[in-house]
């Protein structure tokens, strides 16, 4: 059985990433990218702001893009959840700044996850 | 690995930590980087630090480890300091050859958390400084909730320090 100090300890270590999951909008897309140590290593930073390229350079509205803690197994790295409004997350794994290209295309703007790149 | 990732993984883990308040410093003088971060995040024991730096899991991931290893196969140090409740700070020094990366692509990685945690850049060398405060992002660069502000700031962050770096 856990402590209450062991439950404050892990109401804490949540806190963060609860404060971002709960600050979507209504109507809004989210883009959650796995910012583990070994999704540094193998890219992480690099697929975000691909992400932020392709949203703003095609004006894309009612997107955020959110850092989230470790995501995903070390080999799927770098790792993104994208959640559509009133869909469940899709999770997507290698990504690359061309796949991110593809998943804006495809899954963002069309709605239709790409199948090729989700991790399974 | 570059510094620019470094910084990501250690403000990750003053984020963790509970920090209201993070500073980063940046220095670039003669044959050393410094980088720094303090946080005043809940602390941890020197037992966990060691811990840490260890490599083992709990509570500061891999991160710590792995910054320890790059500065001293750098030819630097680490000095890391901690208390309970109080806060924790993070010095890493690495020879010059250690790559810069695009500190502005690192920075905004933290943009949804900003309003939550104030997120404090300041970098010296040689060449002048410059100074990053996430308090101010309205006030200077426009409305934070634009992802172009957002642009905006990277931008501003990586043509800036590349300059103060030397082109590094």
């Amino acid at each position: 059985m856990k402590s209450i100090a062991d439950i404050n300890a892990i109401r804490e270590q949540m806190r963060s990433k609860v404060l971002i999951r709960d600050n979507t909008k209504e109507g809004e897309t989210h883009v959650f990218v796995g910012m583990g140590t070994v999704g540094l290593e193998a890219g992480a930073v690099e697929v975000f702001n691909a992400f932020v390229d392709e949203i703003t350079s095609r004006e894309i509205k009612n997107v955020r893009i959110s850092r989230s803690g470790a995501l995903g197994a070390a080999d799927k790295q770098p790792y993104v959840e994208v959640v559509l409004p009133g869909k469940a997350p899709v999770a997507y794994g290698n990504l690359t700044a061309d796949k991110v290209k593809v998943i804006v295309d495809k899954h963002v703007l069309g709605g239709e996850p790409v199948t090729d790149y989700i991790v399974k | 690995m570059e510094l620019s990732k470094h910084m990501v993984d250690m403000i990750t883990n003053s984020i963790e930590a509970m920090a209201r308040h993070i500073l980063v410093n940046m220095s670039f003088f003669g044959d050393w980087i410094i980088l720094e971060v303090s946080d005043d995040g809940k602390g941890t024991t020197a037992e966990e630090v060691e811990a840490a730096m260890r490599g083992d899991k709990a509570p500061r991931g891999r991160g710590l480890a792995l910054l320890k290893d790059a500065a001293e196969q750098s030819g630097g140090d680490i000095f890391v300091w901690s208390e309970e409740g109080h806060g924790t700070g993070v010095r890493a020094t690495f020879g010059k050859d250690v790559p810069l990366g695009k500190v502005g692509d690192a920075l905004i990685v933290f943009w949804q958390e900003m309003p939550i945690t104030v997120i404090t850049l300041s970098a010296v060398t040689e060449n002048g400084a410059f100074v990053f405060d996430s308090r101010l992002i309205g006030e200077r660069y426009g409305d934070p909730s634009e992802m172009d502000t957002m642009v905006k700031v990277r931008k501003e962050v990586n043509h800036t320090l590349t300059n103060l770096f030397g082109g590094k």
